[in-house]
């Protein structure tokens, strides 16, 4: 009988090894298994996210697509109808329009129905709003980066003036076109901030042209037939103001060799698309250039 | 130091501990695997969802897009816009558009249907775009919206 307790003593150390060894090994396990599911959890967290970050993605092209649609149909509207156009011609940005600009009304029947039309019916929870108010009245431009605004007294009208922010840019070319015959008459002040390039050409073989620095701080001016066209530059603005019917006008900003900036010109006018769910919208002017 | 725990027969309880640390195993085990299971779905379906619907909408786009620039969809002719569909778009992926065309009053002049509209239940990314057209002046104010799937 005592043998027998002693071997059961035996049995029993052994079993208590075993059983401390298998509460080892589930506490591993256990550890290993949350770990596991820590790792999956955050498999599933991360996969979530993922998915809100590429609905948003989604949103954002849906967004972007139809801005970049509008802006181009704007873009298209002015070319088609506005009567002024805007190129690049070695380092100078040119703009060219017939003073007085008897298009403006096309371009603003245009313009006002693609407003109404992207307004109304842009579909599938997308929002869209324009506002074209500035480029109806003014026909107003803004060169980017340069800081340079290009404006009209009124869209339609007679007078085009060139307001930059600082003298960051190197002349003025102004070429006109008169229907009859020419004569000038100037009174520039020499400095060497502006490059002034005038060139006037009439009816008859009739010309005249100008070719001089000018200072910004001063107020130069020429005068076309006696006060029909004068063309200012003051405070390194320049002003084309005509009172004929009919003289084309092609203005050229020398902007140097661009310093690896090369001009973007946008309208004034804003576009904003919205989408209502995601919340995602694109909002900003209508680039032309 | 607890002794181990035995019957009168000297055999211990340890066979029932080994069932039950057995089970524990295989119960662990077993929801580890779902959990993995779930978690790696869920990733598929990530995938196949939201990645192929990037690119299908970047695709459509950019093929609408270039339609645009290139003045063929100003042209409003069904069959050239489908023709010009076609060649960009990768053999796999099928695409239909409908474009409804305003006047400059903003009144329906016409509707214009390109491609087979995909099967009910298909899984389709869809898009829009406007564009203008016309010769010399603005005729019409036009809206293109189109589905793009893969076949």
């Amino acid at each position: 009988m005592a043998r027998l307790r002693v071997m059961a003593d035996i049995i029993g150390n052994v079993a208590e090894k075993d059983s401390r060894k298998g509460v080892l090994l589930t506490l591993g396990l256990a550890f290993y298994c949350a770990a596991m599911l820590t790792l999956a959890t955050l498999f599933i967290e991360h996969t979530i996210e993922a998915r809100e970050a590429g609905n948003d993605a989604l949103a954002m092209q849906r967004v972007n697509g139809l801005f970049e649609s509008i802006e181009k149909s704007a873009r298209d509207t002015f070319q088609k109808t506005s009567g002024i156009t805007l190129y690049l011609n070695g380092s100078s940005l040119v703009i060219a329009e017939t003073l007085a600009n008897k298009k403006s009304s096309d371009y603003e029947n245009a313009i006002s129905s693609l407003e109404a039309f992207a307004e109304s019916y842009a579909g599938g929870g997308i929002s869209t709003s324009m506002d074209t108010t500035e480029s109806r009245s003014v026909m107003s431009f803004e060169v980017e980066p340069y800081n340079i605004n290009i404006t009209h007294m009124s869209y339609g009208g007679n007078e085009i003036i060139i307001t930059p922010s600082a003298i960051n840019f190197t002349s003025y070319g102004v070429r006109l076109k008169v229907p009859a015959t020419v004569s000038c008459s100037d009174n520039l002040i020499a400095g060497s901030d502006i490059g002034l390039s005038l060139e006037v050409s009439g009816d008859f073989n009739s010309s005249c042209s100008v070719s001089q620095s000018v200072s910004a701080a001063g107020a130069s001016w020429v005068i076309v037939n006696g006060g029909n066209i004068t063309i200012n530059i003051s405070n390194s603005a320049l002003r084309v103001e005509s009172s004929l019917d009919s003289v084309d006008v092609e203005l050229a900003i020398g902007l140097g060799n661009f310093a690896g900036k090369e001009p973007e010109v946008y309208l004034q006018d804003t576009l904003s698309v919205a989408l209502t769910s995601p919340a995602v919208s694109k909002t900003a002017r209508v680039r032309l250039l | 130091m607890r002794g181990a725990d035995y019957d009168q027969n000297g055999e211990t309880i340890m066979k029932n501990g080994g069932m039950i640390f057995t089970m524990d195993a295989i119960m662990a085990i077993v929801v580890v695997f779902l959990a993995i299971i779930a978690a790696q779905t869920q990733m598929r379906v990530a995938e196949l969802n939201y990645w192929d619907s990037m690119y299908s909408q970047k695709l459509a786009n950019d093929v609408i897009a270039a339609l645009d620039e290139q003045g063929v969809l100003a042209t409003l002719d069904a069959a050239a816009i489908e023709s010009n569909i076609t060649n960009v778009l990768p053999d796999n992926y099928e695409m239909w558009a409908e474009i409804e065309s305003y006047t400059t009053d903003l009144v329906v002049n016409r509707t214009i249907a390109i491609g087979q509209e995909p099967d009910a239940g298909k899984p389709v990314v869809s898009g829009q775009r406007m564009f203008v057209s016309g010769s010399d002046y603005i005729d019409y104010y036009n809206i293109i919206r189109f589905k793009v799937w893969l076949d």
